[in-house]
């Protein structure tokens, strides 16, 4: 059989142009399959690892204080494995006169904690000294603090400075999503520290207490219940917070990170081996056709029905190993490029490209599997096509009106060349289904390239554009009298002051309860409102509840209800509330209301816990420095720049990978199926030119015929891509963003110009084709 | 001589549609070992379907096709692949051969699943083309194509020729020389010879020829045979 290889091979590379795209399709899906799947590989045995080995806590509880001595009590309810008691207080981080707000939480002494142990980068634990500390590895890389570096913070109203001697990360903080950032985290404003147990407790005047506690259970499946008895345990001292490890912010964006790439890793390859797999079919289908008479020749000589059909199978299979090691590679490189983005963004100690040998090989059977389904149409042509019948020529093709030939004055009207396209396309709806499908996915995928980012970019803007409008949040240690903030009024260049309260409250209504951050706004609020999903700004009225579509959802409530609110803060007194108004808000799971309303549930003046300014004043940080009450600063259209080029840069890479993919696909499958289609109609081609007509009249049949089709899946394609969109994007869908399906027109427009040019440019190989072609032995061949 | 191959009572019909379209009635035919047998017939006469019968591509709808003991019309399709291939030499009107390998490799097709294969380069010397087996069949005339195509049935050591149209695709001169070629193979071979032809010129080349009328063989005649060289074609 070393004859037919060399036949095979010189096969393949006559037609290497064309079969060069449909490797790159199928490369493209095995690429995407494996490189996507290492990529979630990699990330999900990082993130498995970090956990375990730092032992991420199952649960995590805030109240404002209990004496060390109770937590042998609480030790002793049924399923708590471990309880160890921690210290977290808010603080001030004065960093090249910016002030950032972050937090600091104690670790014992001498010894890495029972649970969310640090993974150290750089430095050693606490020596013993007094003002020692432990940044996050985050932190210290943006601002490039190390061992040694001194930070001035401000803790319980108190400064200080702080000597760093170890840099770590946490697998608490693997993603760090800090207020005022957006949804990509700006590590370098984010301070988390971690000093030594007993001197927190000296600083935060908590002597013999704690105010958290971290704890493992033995059994998860009764984690819920374990925490509810830990909080009525709790109940006296106040509790804050009661948080499970998977409601945790940056456990949800991780695993919905995760969950997002696993349907990426099946969506992407799915349609690029499907389209692969069609367009070999045609592809092989024709081949066999065009050597009909080869098959009933080598048949004629002695070769079994198998052994030609194995050797036609052996094309398909040809163009599936080249495609899956061409794939192998591509996948490499972009489980290489993903992992070091991911890296940008999520705090993974071992996060890094591995090696996965069985995802490989899986990759390579799939891509050899969709080359065998592509190639078996072909296959069982050759396979049952009789020695003898082969060595006759075809039965010319069936041919009979269509049924628009029916409408006699419409028909009657149409050039000699649509007609002929129109009877083409119908009488091979099989080929006009697959290039149809072939565009209408490179169409889909490039809707989704360009409109996941534009998702994306839409809520940062969202936050920092949309809804806000200050230029300074001023953040403080504590609620305040909203009277006792008229100071900031009186400053320089401040035009509009205005208060907000958040308050975390647990909404109940029926059986269903959530925990919820609630925001108290100024009636007159101009510098921020929420936004309903038209874009309108919703203000709360002086009484009830505005609540996210997403708290809504959880507790089933619907405007009229009323709802049970228990704030954690003040007096605690629960109250029914009236849900005034839904909104369908991207970010966060909140509710938010009149301030005053909300101060009165807490049972305080009117107060606020931050500070939103419109200001024309410079240096304004500086004159915040002298105040003990601000816990820190977010100049907005500063963090906005940021975002943006975070975006831009990380957004840059994906997209241009992903159009490129979707560009491609469209090249590959259409030029593929317009040369079947010229192959298969060459006789015709000859034909005309031998009538006169030139070349570019020729081609414009198939050209037309190419646009129809591909039109058709362009217009498909749109709708799927908006499908895609909202499937990926619904996949990300957190307690503390959603990200908004847009489908923007601009964006339906490039796509589809974009595609247009990449069929232009197929239809330029074609008209090469038709000029190239030697027409006279087009019209001599015998098929 | 014996016979090598017997056609008793084959008739072989199409379904086109509706209509069954007879194309062999109630054949008999011996082929008897060392002839050159010459089937003689216009288009459509049913030469095409006979030589089909013979060389096992097809089965006859009634009647048997003998190869020793063998009927081949009731072998398996297995069975019919090592007849054809162990057995059979095809040569096509067309010459058949594979466009994208060269004369050499044309052979070697045969010379690779063959039992007692010739070298391809003995079978292509037999036919006058040993300088010419690396050209491919584009870069050769339709004479040296079909001489290729010879090589390429003779390769397998085959107990039989058949040869469809082997000229009607040549010139007369090409065809001659084909002819005379065909005859050396089977005088100084001793290979049994079938060739199909509608020029009665061209019969006369065979020791026997066998007339084909609308599916039947209506008349069997032995003849003196001429030499190609002495054909007015």
């Amino acid at each position: 059989m070393r004859t037919l290889w060399r036949k095979l091979g010189r096969e393949l590379w006559m037609r290497k142009g064309s079969l060069l795209a449909l490797v790159a399709i199928a490369a493209v899906g095995e690429g995407c399959l494996t490189g996507l799947a290492c990529t979630y590989l990699d990330m999900d045995l990082a993130r498995e690892r970090f956990y375990r080995e730092c032992r991420l806590a199952h649960f995590n509880l805030e109240f404002k204080r209990a004496p060390l001595g109770f937590l042998e009590e609480l030790r002793r309810i049924p399923n708590v494995a471990q309880l160890e008691p921690r210290i977290s207080l808010p603080l001030r981080v004065e960093f090249k006169g910016d002030l950032l707000s972050g937090t600091v939480h104690s670790l014992p002494a001498d010894h890495q904690p029972l649970n969310d142990a640090l993974s150290l980068t750089r430095g050693s634990w606490f020596s013993g000294g007094p003002g020692q500390t432990i940044i996050n590895e985050a932190f210290g890389r943006a601002n490039d603090l190390n061992p040694g570096s001194r930070l001035a913070v401000l803790l319980q109203g108190q400064e200080r400075k702080l000597t760093v001697v170890g840099r770590a990360r946490s697998p608490e903080y693997v993603y760090v999503i800090s207020p005022g950032s957006g949804v990509v985290p700006d590590p370098g404003r984010t301070p988390v520290l971690y000093m030594p147990f007993p001197e927190l407790q000296e600083l935060g005047d908590l002597e013999g207490a704690c105010n958290q506690v971290l704890g493992t259970v033995a059994d998860r499946s009764q984690l819920h219940n374990t925490l509810r008895l830990l909080q009525e345990r709790l109940q006296p001292y106040g509790v804050l917070q009661a948080t499970v490890d998977s409601e945790e912010a940056s456990v949800q964006v991780l695993a919905g990170e995760l969950q997002g790439l696993k349907i990426s890793s099946t969506v992407l390859p799915g349609i690029c081996l499907a389209v692969a797999a069609l367009v070999l079919n045609v592809v092989m289908g024709r081949m066999v056709a065009q050597q009909r008479v080869v098959i009933g020749t080598l048949r004629a000589l002695g070769y079994s029905a198998w052994q030609v059909a194995r050797h036609y199978l052996s094309i398909g299979l040809c163009i599936g190993s080249a495609g899956a090691l061409a794939g192998l590679m591509l996948g490499i490189w972009l489980q290489r490029t993903m992992v070091a983005l991911y890296a940008q963004f999520y705090e993974l100690p071992s996060i890094r490209a591995g090696s996965y040998p069985q995802v490989l090989a899986g990759g390579v059977l799939v891509c050899l599997f969709f080359a065998c389904l592509g190639s078996w149409g072909g296959v069982r042509s050759a396979l049952r096509l009789e020695p003898a019948e082969s060595m006759r020529p075809a039965p010319p093709e069936l041919g009979g009106a269509i049924w628009l030939e029916g409408w006699g004055w419409l028909w009657s009207r149409m050039s000699f060349a649509t007609k002929m396209v129109l009877r083409s396309l119908m009488r091979n709806p099989f080929r006009c289904l697959v290039t149809a499908f072939g565009s209408a996915m490179a169409t889909a995928l490039m809707v989704e390239a360009f409109c996941l980012g534009d998702s994306i970019k839409f809520l940062n803007d969202y936050e920092f554009r949309r809804t806000s409008h200050q230029d300074l949040t001023i953040l403080l240690r504590e609620p305040r009298d909203w009277a006792s903030l008229g100071e900031l009024r009186g400053l320089a260049g401040v035009e509009v002051v205005e208060g907000q309260l958040n308050v975390p409250c647990d909404l109940s209504f029926g059986p269903r309860t959530r925990r919820v951050s609630l925001t108290g706004l100024v009636p007159d609020a101009r510098l921020y409102l929420p936004l309903d999903q038209r874009g309108y700004p919703v203000r709360p009225q002086a009484q009830g509840l505005v609540l996210s579509a997403r708290a809504a959802s959880v507790l089933q409530a619907r405007v009229g209800d009323l709802v049970r609110v228990k704030p954690l803060v003040g007096e605690r007194r629960e109250n029914d509330c009236l849900v005034t108004q839904i909104v369908d808000t991207y970010l966060g799971m909140g509710a938010y209301c009149d301030l005053a309303y909300l101060s009165r549930l807490i049972g305080e003046d009117r107060s606020a816990s931050s500070v939103l300014l419109r200001s024309s004043a410079q240096h304004l940080g500086v004159q915040m420095v002298p105040r003990p009450w601000v816990l820190g600063l977010n100049w907005r259209l500063t963090s906005y720049a940021k975002m943006r080029a975070t975006l831009d840069q990380s957004l840059g890479t994906s997209l241009g990978i992903l159009s490129t993919f979707a560009a491609l696909l469209s090249f590959g499958s259409v030029l593929n199926l317009a040369l079947v289609s010229l192959s298969e109609r060459s006789r015709e081609v000859g034909t005309f030119r031998v009538l006169g007509l030139n070349p570019e009249e020729v081609a414009g049949i198939f050209v037309m015929e190419s646009y129809l089709l591909n039109g058709l899946g362009i217009v498909a394609g749109l709708p799927l891509g908006a499908v895609l969109v909202k499937s990926i994007t619904a996949s990300y869908d957190t307690d503390f963003f959603r990200f908004p399906t847009l489908v923007p027109f601009h964006r339906i427009l490039l796509s589809v110009g974009l595609m247009l040019f990449f069929i232009s440019l197929a239809q330029l190989v074609v008209l090469r084709m038709v000029g190239r072609l030697n027409w006279l032995d087009a019209l001599k061949v015998r098929e | 001589m014996k016979p090598l191959l017997r056609l008793l009572g084959a008739s072989k019909s199409y379904r086109m549609g509706e209509i069954e379209v007879p194309a062999l009635r109630q054949a008999s035919l011996d082929v008897l070992e060392g002839e050159f047998l010459v089937i003689l017939g216009q288009s459509g006469s049913g030469k095409s379907t006979l030589l089909n019968l013979l060389g096992g591509m097809d089965r006859p709808t009634a009647g048997q096709v003998l190869f020793g003991e063998q009927d081949l019309a009731r072998a398996s399709d297995r069975a019919l692949t090592l007849y054809r291939r162990h057995q059979i030499g095809f040569v096509f009107q067309f010459f058949n051969l594979v466009p994208t390998l060269t004369a050499r490799e044309n052979v070697e097709v045969v010379v690779e699943i063959a039992r007692q294969p010739m070298k391809a380069s003995e079978a292509l010397a037999l036919v006058g083309l040993e300088q010419r087996g690396h050209h491919f069949p584009s870069q050769l005339s339709g004479g040296q194509q079909q001489r290729v195509a010879i090589a390429r049935a003779l390769a397998g050591n085959p107990s039989l020729l058949l040869c469809d149209e082997p000229t009607g695709n040549l010139d007369s001169e090409t065809s001659r020389q084909i002819l005379s070629l065909l005859q050396d193979v089977n005088q100084r071979l001793g290979k049994t010879v079938v060739m199909i032809t509608h020029s009665l010129e061209s019969a006369r080349i065979g020791h026997r020829v066998a007339e084909l009328r609308d599916g039947s063989i209506t008349a069997l005649r032995t003849q003196q045979p001429v030499s190609a060289e002495e054909l007015n074609l």
